[in-house]
This record gives structure tokens, C-alpha cells and sequence, in this order.
């Protein structure tokens, strides 16, 4: 094959790709617009009709809410605590802080199916599931990891020195924090909160199996109707969860720049 | 620049820093990772009671419950059968993305790793559109008139397959775009020259190459697949059973703890197991790249 | 001596935890209120170290520090009232250089009506009226040093402390900041530590030098002293050019110094036996080779000569040995390499050093 053609090939392969990978996204987007009680493929109609719905639905926007509530929640104690423990690793010299560091990196390893088991069985005698703390407290240790890599980074970046002439300056330790530190690490805090926000409002599985009658956040909800009753407004409520996360992403990409925060 | 080293408070201040975080993980992860592992060891009353005891009865049954095997089995083919073909598709666009100089660089790489921030339901209720009888894909040949019996895409084995190479394409890729950084142009433009012809520079110069990034991003894929609850789920319709999907049914249907707990000790292992492999077969790829 | 008591040092030692050297091996210091004191010496010597336990940032291992009578050994950083500048500036990059400066201002609960007017007031101390609403980050490195000085001063601090604050910047501009600096300090009578590794800036502003190495204060005094006089061959060698001659000295005061025979030297007080003398160039007398050669001079040969502009060095060979001289241009010709000389000097400009 001459150069131009096998670019051409090459091109075309990373094109096909590319539209694989986008295809369910745009057709849940197609979708979501037709308003036939069953799934058909073209839709015949077009109506925001589904969309309405969605937000008619008790299930879904209770389970909007416990998202939002649950999300906030976990993203506030993630960044909470680690603030807290970043500062330890990061300006307090101990020996084993790369061990303690790595333990707070760990849960991405696990699988969320054994993770979410293992919430069930210790969390279910203990009266948390179906409810919100124990969601809010299984959520945190999902973000927890995201949060402390951005928040390491911005906070070994950050120059010292600044905090040292806030200290002579008279500055105690949490006057420093307050208005030093902590505008210096400001962007790694924010792009920790981002994404951990997303990560708990799109966790499904562990969700899944701490929740209950009273407590179902949105993806649960979305689960179950998926299998039961699955009409446009399922898709229109996917593709609300799609904009919503897409929404989230830009975000993070004008703050940070995606690349970065993902590595 | 930062200032001189040196400890500047003592240890306590630390500690007070560290022990929420420690104190939460240590609650709702640790803690409940070791809870499975006793749980696996209990006994399971019928009619949905657990007896506190110390037995070996669950991983009994898993091993010599040819259902069990079975689903094992079937996890671990996934695994493989997903992380082979993703790694597949996601070659030419990592390779693609790290060698391009076109200004839609940026866009591009994000349009490849965006999809990986959306909802794992959500992606997969898409893909039970598109493959479903009434799905995209049949409509399409329908109207082609190629076949007048819809394609089974939906409801096995394959749609699920197809489903989680999708979901799992963003990670492959960027697990790939990181580990393809050896990759010197120059190279192959000197193997060209010593007179290689096209697919030679490949299988002996870029393929070796690549094979680090290309086992991370296997790796990778592998350990998500046989950990996929979601789309098993979903797109399986109930067929295709798969460890996660067991051990939710064991553990929430049939209140059997003790055989969901040893089901997810099967999959820890397992999961170790692929580790293991990747470390060994990592380093003979890395001694290859680097011309040992 | 009463005066000699707002800055006390006692036995000052620290040493890190895992290491068996000291970084600063028990140093004793003490300054008068109102001067400016140098701490110089090659990197390494625990200078900077020595100024951050001032401060307070590193805790000592042992010793004392006192100021003002009042012993701060133990008071955390923030309650220590001193003012400190540092090698990188240390601004606060989401403040403008009117927040910077307020800073110490804000935490000491001073009114805002107060505050305006000592930023206003330093500001103009520093030359830098017009940048009180600038960011940070469109200042030029001396503008910037002289707003960590003025945030420093602002707080009326009981110490002013600089860590290497001109090592950041180009030489021209460290020049006129030496001197700005200095002006600065003498002005508002505040009194100051600093640390250089630049003996042209440790002599030219302090009042005081501390010559360290390897944690330990070699020689202590002001800077004339430490030029003539320096004490030990590190002192003597680490600042200024000196010529050292090795040798043994007798009893009856007269070295005996290798290559070059019997040298009368000035009277001193350190024992018999090997010791190291040193020569500055400049107290090389340098002439042309006569045939008679004059008493007490020693025969040599030019090996290379070097012109700055205001002074010429040379490399003389005496006997084998090489002797350095230097003296200003002014009136003299240039003597070309090779050229035959004599070279002599004052056996009282020969000092014989301790280590």
C-alpha cells in the first residue's frame, strides 16, 4: 500500500473507532425524543414529551435528589479529609508516607462488586443500609482517592516558603492554612471535588446493593426501570445523567485541563 | 522552590491530620473487606439464617458445583474475550493519538476519554437499543433486506461482550497513550531504512515496542470485565451469569452471605492471579523493549 | 560589655535526627541592636539553617537564643515578632503587593485606616508607591525582593532576617540592592541577620561577619578584621585571593617555608611547628629584575599576567613556588611574561593562621 492510502486506512479505522464508541450515546440522545411506550429504532416522532416525564416521575426525582445530596456529601467529607491528610503526607516528614499514602489510593483497586458486598454484609447488621450515612460513608471511600491525587499534587507543587513568611509574619497554623495554603492548592481542591462529585452520582453497583426502600439514588432507579418498563423517558433520563456528566467534564476541563486530571 | 528540609512539628500534629481518613477507610473499607472474608467461612441455614463458624462449606460448593465452575468459567472468558478485543480496537487509536500532529489533538483525545465519565447504565442502556431486536442494528439490516430474522445481538453473551468493550474502550486507551511513550518515530524510520518493509517494522520494531502499554491496558480491561455487574445485567437478560451477578443474586435474593462472600473471594482471586501474570509477563516485555 | 546583648547565640547546635554530623555544631554569636550581621560561608555550612532556628522554622537540637533579653528558644515561629525575607521572595501569588505588605498587619488586628497608612509609608520607604495594586506576578525580580523587605519591615519586627535575598537576582541588580538594602536597615535602625555566600556582599554591608564552615562559626568580627586578620586557613582562603605558604615556624618567630627558605612574619601567638601563613597579592611589591638583587627580596620569574581594567595580577615563579600579586594599574606598565622580577613585601603582612 503507498503512504497515502494506508493513511487514508489508518484514518478511516480511527474514524470507525471513534463512531463505535460514540454510537449508544447518540442513540439514546436519538431516542429519547419519541414518545412510543416501546423501545423502536428510527423513532417516529419527536416530542419532549419524554423529558417531561422524567421529571413527573416520583422514582426519578427523589432519586435525583438522594444523588445530589449523597454526591455532596461524600465530595464534602472527601475533601475534608484529604485536606487533612495531604497535609500530614505532604508537610509533615514521617517515615511510611508513601505506605499511607498508597493505602488511601487503594480502594481503586478493589472491585466495586466485592466492595459492594462487603458494604452489605457489615453495614446491614449495623442498621446503614437504606439510608444515608451509610451510602455517604461507602461513597467517601470511592472518592477519597481521586480527591487526595489531586489535592497531593497541587499541595508538593505549592512553594513552602510562602507559608514559612506567613508563620514569621505571626500566622498559627490554621491562619496559614486559611489564607495561604489553602489558596494555593485551591485548583487540585477543586478538580478533587469535581471528580469525586461525578463518581458518586454515577456509582451504580455499590449504590445498588446499600440501597432500599427509602434510599435509591438515581442510578439504581434508573436500573430498575431499565429492566421493568423501558420507555423513552428511561432514555431521556439517560441522556440528562449523559449532559449532566458532560456539563461536569468541561468544567473540569476549563479549571484544569482533562488530561492532567485524569492521569 | 521550596525551603530546606527538615521536620518542622512534632509527630501528633500528623496523626490528628491522618486519622479521619484512616478512621473512615479503616470503617467502610477495610473493615467490610475483612468482614467478607469471615463471612466466607460461615455457614449458611437454610431458609436464609447464618451460623457464625468457622467452614469450609461455601468454597466447597463452588468448587465442586459444576454451575459454579461454570460461571467462573464464563467470568474469566469475558475477561479475556473483552480485554483482547478492546486492546484490539483501542491499538490503532492510541497509536493514532500519541503519533498525531493534527491541531485536533486535544479534541480528539478527549473525544476517545470522555465517555468514560458517563454513567456505566446509561452507556449500557444504549448499547440494549442498538442491539435489541428492534435495535439499530437490525433495523438497519432489515432495511437492507439482508436478513429477515433479527440478528441475536441482544440478550447473550455477544451483545454483552460488545457492550463492555465499549464501556471499556476510554480506559484501554489511556492506559495505552501512557505506556506508548517509548515509542521513538526514529526507529522505525531506521528499521525502514535498513530496508523492513511495513508489516516487518511492525512485528519487529513497534509491536515489542508497544507491548508494555499494550499488557496495561489489557490488564486493566481484564479486571474490569470479570468485575462488570451492569451491563451482565443488562444486556444479558438473565443468560449470561457471571461472578458479579451471582453474588448479588446470592446475596440479595437468596440471603446466602456466606456462598457471596466465597464467590468474591473467587474473584479476588482470580483478580491476583491476572496480577501475577501481568507482573511476569511485564517484565519479559519490558526486557524485550529495552533490547535485553 | 552592656551593649553587646540584643542578639544573644549560646552553644546554638543542631543536629537531625539519623545523621552524626551536626548541621550547625554549637555556634555562639552575639549582636548589638541596630547591626546588621553576615553569616558567610560556602553552601552546605549551615548558614541558612542557623538563620531558620532565629527564626524558628527549625527547632535546635541544643542551645539558646536570645533577643532583646528575652529568651525565645522555645516560642513557636508566629509569636516571634521578626520579620524575614526570602531567596525565592516568597510573595503570596493570589494577593496584590498592598495585601502582600498588609499581611503581618492584618493577623497583628490593626485597623484598616492604620494599615493604609504603614503600607503607604514602607512603600515609599522601598520606592514602590506606585505598585500597591500590581499582582505579584508582573514584578520584576528586584521589584519583588523589595516588596518582601517591605513586608518584612512593616511589622516593626524585632529581627529582620534574610536568607540569601539577592541570590536570585542578576549581578548588576544585586549591586544597587545591597546598597538599597543596606540604607533601608541603617535608616529604620532595625536590627538584622543575613546569609550570603558572597563575600563581596558580606563585607560590604555588615557590620558584623560570622565566617561558618561545617557548621562552625571559623572566625567572628567585623569585616576588616576578617579581611587582614582572617584566622584559619578557610577564613583566609574563602575570602579574598591569598597566597599560603606551609611550612614550620621556630622558636624564634621566623617561618621556614617550603621552597622559599626563611621568612620573617608577623608576631603571633600561635605555637611552634607546621603551620600555613597567608599573604594577601595585594601586599606583593612587584619590580623588574635588577642585577643586584635587594635584601630580603626573592628572584622570580613572570608567568602570566592578567588586566582588568582597574587592577593587574600576576602569577610570579619563585623557587618553584607561585606567588600571586595584584595592584592597580594606575601609573604602572604592564610587565609581559617571562620578564625577570623581584618580588618583596612586609613581614608583618604575613600572618601566620591556626588550622
Amino acid at each position: 500500500m503507498t503512504g497515502w492510502a494506508s493513511r487514508a486506512a489508518n484514518r478511516t479505522v480511527v474514524g470507525l473507532v471513534l463512531l463505535f464508541l460514540w454510537t449508544p450515546i447518540v442513540v439514546v440522545f436519538v431516542v429519547s425524543f419519541d414518545t412510543s411506550t416501546f423501545l423502536r429504532f428510527p423513532p417516529r416522532e419527536f416530542s419532549f414529551a419524554p423529558y417531561v416525564e422524567v421529571f413527573q416521575t416520583a422514582e426519578f426525582s427523589r432519586g435525583l435528589w438522594i444523588s445530589l445530596v449523597v454526591a455532596a456529601g461524600s465530595t464534602l467529607l472527601a475533601i475534608t479529609v484529604s485536606t487533612a491528610a495531604a497535609l500530614a503526607l505532604h508537610r509533615h516528614r514521617f517515615r511510611g508516607s508513601g505506605i499511607v499514602q498508597g493505602f488511601f489510593v487503594s480502594p481503586l483497586l478493589v472491585p466495586h462488586i466485592v466492595l459492594a458486598l462487603a458494604l452489605l454484609l457489615l453495614f446491614s447488621p449495623l442498621g446503614l443500609t437504606d439510608g444515608y450515612t451509610g451510602l455517604i460513608l461507602a461513597h467517601l471511600v470511592l472518592c477519597i482517592p481521586y480527591a487526595i491525587r489531586t489535592i497531593s499534587v497541587s499541595l508538593s507543587t505549592a512553594d513552602t516558603a510562602c507559608e514559612d513568611a506567613a508563620r514569621v509574619l505571626g500566622a498559627n497554623g490554621w491562619a496559614t492554612f486559611r489564607r495561604v495554603t489553602f489558596p494555593l492548592i485551591r485548583p487540585g481542591v477543586v478538580a478533587g471535588a469535581v471528580m469525586s462529585f461525578l463518581v458518586s452520582f454515577d456509582e451504580a453497583v455499590i449504590s445498588l446493593f446499600l440501597s432500599g426502600y427509602y434510599v435509591k439514588p438515581l442510578p439504581v432507579a434508573l436500573l430498575e426501570h431499565v429492566e421493568t418498563q423501558a420507555g423513552p423517558e428511561v432514555a431521556a433520563l439517560s441522556v440528562l445523567l449523559i449532559l449532566f456528566s458532560i456539563a461536569i467534564m468541561l468544567l473540569l476541563e476549563r479549571m484544569t485541563g482533562l488530561r492532567r486530571s485524569l492521569r | 522552590m521550596t525551603s530546606p528540609a527538615g521536620p518542622r512539628r512534632r509527630p501528633p500534629a500528623a496523626l490528628g491530620l491522618l486519622l479521619p481518613g484512616v478512621a473512615a477507610l479503616i470503617f467502610a473499607y477495610v473493615l467490610p473487606m475483612v468482614w467478607v472474608g469471615r463471612m466466607s467461612v460461615n455457614r449458611y441455614v437454610d431458609g436464609g439464617g447464618i451460623e457464625q463458624t468457622i467452614t469450609g462449606e461455601s468454597f466447597a460448593e463452588i468448587v465442586t458445583d459444576p454451575y459454579y465452575l461454570q460461571v467462573a468459567g464464563t467470568t474469566v472468558w469475558l475477561g479475556v474475550v473483552v480485554a483482547a478485543l478492546t486492546v484490539l480496537v483501542a491499538y490503532p487509536l492510541a497509536m493514532f493519538l500519541v503519533r498525531t500532529e493534527s491541531r485536533f489533538k486535544g479534541l480528539l483525545t478527549m473525544l476517545a476519554i470522555a465517555p468514560m465519565l458517563v454513567s456505566s447504565v446509561a452507556r449500557t442502556y444504549g448499547w440494549v437499543i442498538v442491539l435489541g431486536n428492534q435495535g439499530l442494528v437490525n433495523s438497519f439490516l432489515r432495511a437492507l433486506g439482508v436478513s429477515e430474522r433479527p440478528l441475536q445481538l441482544s440478550n447473550n453473551f455477544t451483545g454483552v461482550v460488545i457492550a463492555l468493550v465499549q464501556i471499556f474502550l476510554p480506559y484501554a486507551v489511556l492506559a495505552m497513550t501512557s505506556g506508548f511513550g517509548r515509542l521513538d518515530r526514529n526507529v522505525e524510520q531506521a528499521a525502514a531504512s535498513l530496508g523492513a518493509s511495513r508489516r516487518q517494522v511492525f512485528t519487529r520494531v513497534t509491536l515489542p515496542l508497544t507491548l508494555p502499554g499494550v499488557l496495561t491496558g489489557a490488564l486493566l480491561v481484564f479486571v474490569l470485565a470479570i468485575s462488570a455487574y451492569v451491563t451482565p445485567r443488562l444486556m444479558g437478560g438473565g443468560r449470561v451469569v457471571v461472578l458479579a451477578t451471582e453474588i448479588y443474586d446470592q446475596a440479595t435474593n437468596r440471603l446466602n452471605w456466606p456462598l457471596a462472600a466465597s464467590l468474591s473471594v473467587v474473584l479476588i482471586v482470580i483478580f491476583g492471579v491476572a496480577m501475577a501474570g501481568y507482573q511476569a509477563l511485564q517484565r519479559r516485555a519490558e526486557r524485550k523493549a529495552s533490547g535485553q | 560589655m552592656a551593649d553587646d546583648s540584643y542578639l544573644r547565640i549560646h552553644g546554638l547546635n543542631k543536629t537531625y535526627p539519623g545523621t552524626r554530623k551536626p548541621a550547625v555544631a554549637g555556634i555562639d554569636l552575639s549582636l548589638a541592636q541596630g547591626e546588621l550581621l553576615a553569616l558567610l560561608g560556602p553552601s552546605g555550612c549551615g548558614k541558612t539553617t542557623t538563620l531558620r532556628m532565629i527564626a524558628g522554622l527549625v527547632e535546635p537540637t541544643a542551645g539558646r537564643i536570645e533577643v532583646a533579653g528575652r529568651d525565645v528558644t522555645r516560642v513557636p515561629v508566629h509569636k516571634r515578632g521578626m520579620g524575614m525575607v526570602f531567596q525565592s521572595f516568597a510573595l503570596f501569588p493570589h494577593l496584590d503587593v498592598a495585601e502582600n505588605v498588609a499581611f503581618g498587619l492584618r493577623l497583628r488586628r490593626i485597623g484598616s485606616a492604620e494599615r493604609r497608612r504603614r503600607v503607604a509609608e514602607v512603600l515609599e520607604r522601598v520606592e514602590l508607591s506606585d505598585f500597591a495594586r500590581r499582582r505579584v506576578a508582573q514584578l520584576s525580580g528586584g521589584q519583588q525582593q523589595r516588596v518582601a523587605l517591605a513586608r518584612a519591615l512593616v511589622v516593626d519586627p524585632t529581627l529582620l532576617l534574610l536568607d540569601e535575598p539577592l541570590s536570585a537576582l542578576d549581578a548588576k541588580l544585586r549591586e544597587s540592592l545591597r546598597t538599597q538594602i543596606r540604607e533601608i536597615q541603617q535608616a529604620s535602625g532595625t536590627t538584622s541577620v543575613f546569609v550570603t555566600h558572597d563575600q563581596d556582599e558580606a563585607l560590604s554591608m555588615a557590620d558584623k561577619v560570622a565566617v561558618m564552615h561545617e557548621g562552625a562559626v571559623v572566625q567572628f568580627g567585623p569585616p576588616e578584621e576578617i579581611y587582614q586578620a582572617p584566622a584559619t586557613v578557610f577564613a583566609a582562603t574563602f575570602i579574598g585571593r591569598a597566597n599560603l605558604f606551609t611550612g614550620t615556624l621556630g622558636q624564634d618567630g621566623v617561618l621556614d617555608a617550603d621552597g622559599l627558605g626563611r621568612i620573617p612574619v608577623a608576631p603571633t601567638t600561635v605555637a611552634p611547628g607546621k603551620v600555613s601563613a597567608m599573604l594577601r597579592p595585594q601586599l606583593v611589591h612587584v619590580r623588574e629584575g635588577a642585577d643586584t638583587p635587594q635584601d630580603g627580596a626573592f628572584p622570580g620569574t613572570v608567568v602570566s599576567t592578567s588586566y582588568t581594567g582597574d587592577l593587574i595580577s600576576y602569577r610570579i615563579d619563585v623557587s618553584g613556588r607561585t606567588v600571586d600579586a595584584e595592584r592597580s594599574s594606575a601609573g604602572a606598565t604592564i610587565l609581559a611574561p617571562g620578564t625577570p622580577v623581584e618580588v618583596s613585601w612586609d613581614a608583618a603582612d604575613v600572618r601566620v593562621l591556626e588550622g
